[in-house]
C-alpha cells in the first residue's frame, strides 16, 4: 500500500520531517525561477530536514545544500515520496 | 587606446569581491552605471584592463535590485569586452545555471573557481585543463587571497587579455552543458555537510533556534553600544583637541568659524563611523559565515505578519545604527512592495543619533533611580520604537492593494564557513565610506546653517537667545507650548533637524549649562535638577515620544527620495512622521500633566 502511495505526487508541505522525496515540478513561475537559480529542479532528491515556526517554515536538504521555504511555497511544489 | 573592460560576475559569497579586492587593493572607485542610481566598483589592473565588480547574482533572471543592476550591466554588451565568471568550487552544482546563462552570451569568458583551500582540505581536486578543453573557455581554480601571486592565474589572465585586445571570440565547444563535476559533489557533500548540519540541528531547532538567534542579536546590540563606544570617544576627543587647538591660534579671524562651526559639523557625522563600521563588520561576519541566512529564515514567519519577509532583517538591524546604510541595504529585497515598506519604516527605528537624546531625557526623568531602572527605561524606548515601526509596516501593508504572493522566502542556506575577515573589514569600510560620502555633506551643510542661525545677528553678549534661531523658535512657541516646550528648549528641538544629537549640546548652550554636568551614559549617576531644570516630567515624556517617531534627519529624507524614486514618498514621510510625533507628544504631555 505504501509503495502504491509513493507513486502519486503529493505537495511538499504534506511530507513529514526526515521524509525523502523526489521533486516533480514547481507549480508557480516566479518560485520556479527562483528555485532553479538555487539548483532546485525536477528530479532532485530532497530530505525534509526541519519544520518550525508553527509549520510556517520548511528546511529542505538537497544533495549539496539546504534550502528554506515558506509553507505556502512548499505547497506549490509537487514531489514523489521515496 | 582605451583599456578593455572585464566584468566580474558571480553569485553572492562566491569570492568575487574578495578576488577583486586582492587584485586591485585600494585603488577602487565607485562608478554609477548609466541609467542606474546604484554604483559598482571599478579598478584598473596593472594598466592592462579595467575590472568592474558587479553585485552578486544567482541568475540573469533578476529578482533583486542588485541582480537587476548586474543584468543591466551584462545586457549592455558593447560596454565591456570580457567576463570573469567567479564560481564557488564547493557549490558548483547550484551555480551551474549561471554558467549556462553566461556562456550563452557569446562573449569571451574566463571561469574562476574559488575556495581552492577548502578543496585541498577535503582532498579534492578539479581538472581545470579538462574543463577548459571541454567548454572552449579558460578555467582556473584558485584561493582568492593568493590570486595576485598565483602564476597560473596570472599567465591565464595575460592570455585572456591579449585575446580581448585582438578581439577574438570564444569557440564554445560543448553546448550540452551537463554538470561535469558530479563526483566532486559527492565528496564535497559528505565533507562539508556533516559538521554544518550538526550546527544546524541547533541553529534551526524549532524550539532553541530562535532564542539562540535572539542571544546573538543581543550581542550585536551590546557590541554596537559598548564595544564601539571607546572608539567613538577617541574620535570625539580627537575633534575636541583639534577644536581647542584651532580656537587658540590666529587664523586671520577664521578660527572661531573653524573651531565652533566647521570642526563640530564634521565631527557630528564622523563620530558615528566607528559604530556604523562595527555594525557592518558584524553583519558581514554573519553573512560570510552563513548564519545570516539562518537568521533570515528564523525571522521570516514573524516578519511575514507585518507584510515583510526574513530578508528585511538586514536593513532593519542596520536601521538601529543609522538609517542611511539601512536604506541602501533594501536593494537586496526582491519585492518592490516589501522594499517600499522597509523604506517607509526605516526612519522609525532608533538610530544611534537618538541615543544621546534618550540618555539625556531618561537621566533627567529617572537619574536618581537605580541603574537597572534606567537601563530598563532605555530598553522600553527601543522596544517602543520597534513596535512603532512594525505597526507602521502592518498598517501600510493593509492599506496597499493585496497581492497574491509578492515576496518569496526560498532562500539558500550555505554551509557554514570561516569568514575571510579581511574581506569583511574591507566591505565594512567601503559601506562606511558610502555613509560618509552620502550623509556627510548634507549633515555638515545643515550643521553649518544651524550654527549661522544660532550665532547671527550677533548681540553684545553673543547670546544664542537673540539669534535668528531664537527668533524662529519664539515665532514657533505657540506650536511648542502644547507639548510643554518653552522657547529656549524649542531652539534645541529645532537644532535637532541638523543632527538629532545636537539637541543635547544646544539645550546646554541655551540654558548656559556646563557640558560636564550632563550625563554621557545611562550608567552615570545623575542628579535630577542639576540639568534640564525647566523641563517638567510631562515634557520629558512628551519629548521621548517625539524623538522616537520624528523624522529629523534630512539626509535620510534626501536618500529616501533617491532610493524610492519619489520625492512625494520622502516628503510624505517627513510630514506624516513629524505630525504623528507631535500628536503623540501632545497626547503624552496632556495625559501626564493630569497626574
Amino acid at each position: 500500500m505504501t509503495e502504491l502511495n509513493n507513486m502519486f505526487p503529493v505537495q511538499l508541505d504534506q511530507l513529514g520531517v526526515n521524509q525523502r522525496a523526489e521533486v516533480i515540478r514547481v507549480l508557480d513561475h516566479p518560485l520556479q525561477t527562483r528555485l532553479m537559480a538555487l539548483g532546485f529542479t525536477a528530479g532532485v532528491k530532497i530530505l525534509l530536514f526541519k519544520i518550525f515556526g508553527g509549520n510556517q517554515t520548511y528546511i529542505l536538504q538537497l544533495p549539496s545544500q539546504l534550502i528554506a521555504l515558506r509553507q505556502e511555497e512548499a505547497a506549490l511544489i509537487e514531489v514523489r515520496s521515496l | 587606446m582605451s583599456l578593455p573592460k572585464i566584468l566580474l560576475i558571480g553569485p553572492p559569497n562566491s569570492g568575487k569581491s574578495s578576488l577583486f579586492r586582492h587584485l586591485t587593493g585600494v585603488q577602487v572607485k565607485s562608478v554609477n552605471y548609466p541609467g542606474s542610481t546604484m554604483s559598482i566598483q571599478s579598478a584598473i589592473w596593472r594598466d592592462q584592463f579595467e575590472l568592474l565588480d558587479t553585485p552578486g547574482a544567482y541568475s540573469l533572471n533578476a529578482q533583486t535590485e542588485d541582480e537587476r543592476l548586474t543584468q543591466q550591466v551584462i545586457q549592455s554588451t558593447e560596454s565591456y569586452q570580457g567576463i570573469w565568471l567567479v564560481l564557488d568550487a564547493t557549490q558548483i552544482k547550484r551555480q551551474w545555471g549561471l554558467f549556462q546563462e553566461i556562456i550563452k552570451l557569446n562573449k569571451p569568458v574566463m571561469v574562476i573557481l574559488t575556495m581552492k583551500d577548502l578543496l585541498n582540505a577535503l582532498d579534492v581536486s578539479i581538472d581545470v585543463n579538462q574543463l577548459s578543453q571541454q567548454f572552449g573557455v579558460p578555467w582556473t581554480c584558485l584561493q582568492t587571497n593568493h590570486a595576485a601571486h598565483d602564476l597560473n592565474f596570472l599567465a591565464l589572465t595575460q592570455k585572456f587579455v591579449s585575446q580581448l585586445n585582438e578581439g577574438s571570440r570564444p569557440m564554445v565547444l560543448d553546448f550540452s552543458y551537463p554538470h561535469p563535476l558530479s563526483d566532486l559533489d559527492e565528496k564535497l557533500t559528505y565533507g562539508l555537510e556533516s559538521w554544518s548540519l550538526k550546527w544546524d540541528r541547533l541553529a534551526l531547532h524549532p524550539v532553541w533556534g530562535l532564542p539562540l538567534f535572539t542571544l546573538i542579536l543581543f550581542f550585536i546590540f551590546a557590541s554596537l553600544f559598548w564595544v564601539s563606544d571607546p572608539l567613538m570617544i577617541m574620535v570625539e576627543s580627537g575633534f575636541e583637541f583639534l577644536q581647542a587647538w584651532v580656537g587658540s591660534i590666529d587664523l586671520w579671524g577664521y578660527q572661531a568659524f573653524l573651531a565652533e562651526a566647521l570642526i563640530p559639523a564634521i565631527s557630528s557625522f564622523v563620530v558615528f563611523v566607528p559604530q556604523i563600521t562595527m555594525l557592518f563588520v558584524i553583519l558581514g561576519f554573519l553573512e560570510a559565515s552563513g548564519y545570516m541566512a539562518r537568521g533570515v529564515t528564523l525571522l521570516d514567519h514573524i516578519l511575514k505578519r507585518f507584510g515583510l519577509s526574513g530578508r528585511a532583517f538586514a536593513p532593519l538591524i542596520a536601521g538601529y545604527a543609522c538609517a542611511i546604510p539601512a536604506i541602501l541595504s533594501t536593494r537586496q529585497l526582491s519585492s518592490t512592495r516589501e522594499r517600499k515598506l522597509v523604506l517607509w519604516i526605516t526612519p522609525l527605528l532608533s538610530c544611534s543619533a537618538r541615543l544621546p537624546v534618550f540618555i539625556f531625557l531618561v537621566q533627567s526623568l529617572w537619574g536618581q533611580q537605580s541603574v537597572v531602572w534606567r537601563v530598563l527605561a532605555l530598553f522600553v524606548i527601543y522596544l517602543l520604537s520597534t513596535a512603532m515601526a512594525m505597526s507602521a509596516a502592518a498598517l501600510v501593508n493593509r492599506l496597499l492593494p493585496p497581492v497574491k504572493q509578492d515576496s518569496l522566502l526560498a532562500i539558500d542556506l550555505p554551509w557554514y564557513r570561516q569568514p575571510a575577515m579581511g574581506k569583511v573589514f574591507y566591505d565594512a569600510l567601503l559601506r562606511s565610506r558610502d555613509f560618509v560620502v552620502r550623509a556627510g555633506p548634507v549633515i555638515m551643510t545643515l550643521s553649518l546653517l544651524m550654527w549661522g542661525l544660532s550665532r547671527y545677528p550677533q548681540s553684545s553678549g553673543g547670546e544664542i537667545t537673540r539669534s535668528y534661531l531664537a527668533q524662529l523658535s519664539s515665532w514657533m512657541e505657540p506650536v511648542f507650548s502644547p507639548i510643554g516646550v518653552d522657547g529656549k528648549t524649542g531652539i534645541a528641538v529645532l537644532s535637532a533637524f541638523a543632527a538629532r544629537e545636537v539637541f543635547v549640546s544646544t539645550y546646554a548652550l541655551v540654558h548656559a549649562l556646563e557640558p560636564d554636568t550632563l550625563p554621557e551614559s545611562i550608567l552615570d549617576d545623575a542628579q535630577v535638577g542639576n540639568f534640564a531644570p525647566n523641563l517638567s516630567n510631562a515634557t520629558r515624556v512628551a519629548l521621548i515620544l517625539f524623538f522616537i517617531v520624528a523624522l529629523q534627519c534630512l539626509s535620510t529624507v534626501a536618500l529616501q527620495a533617491k532610493e524610492s524614486g519619489s520625492w512625494s514618498f520622502a516628503l510624505g514621510q517627513l510630514f506624516i512622521f513629524n505630525g504623528v510625533a507631535y500628536f503623540l507628544a501632545w497626547l503624552a504631555y496632556q495625559t501626564v500633566s493630569l497626574f
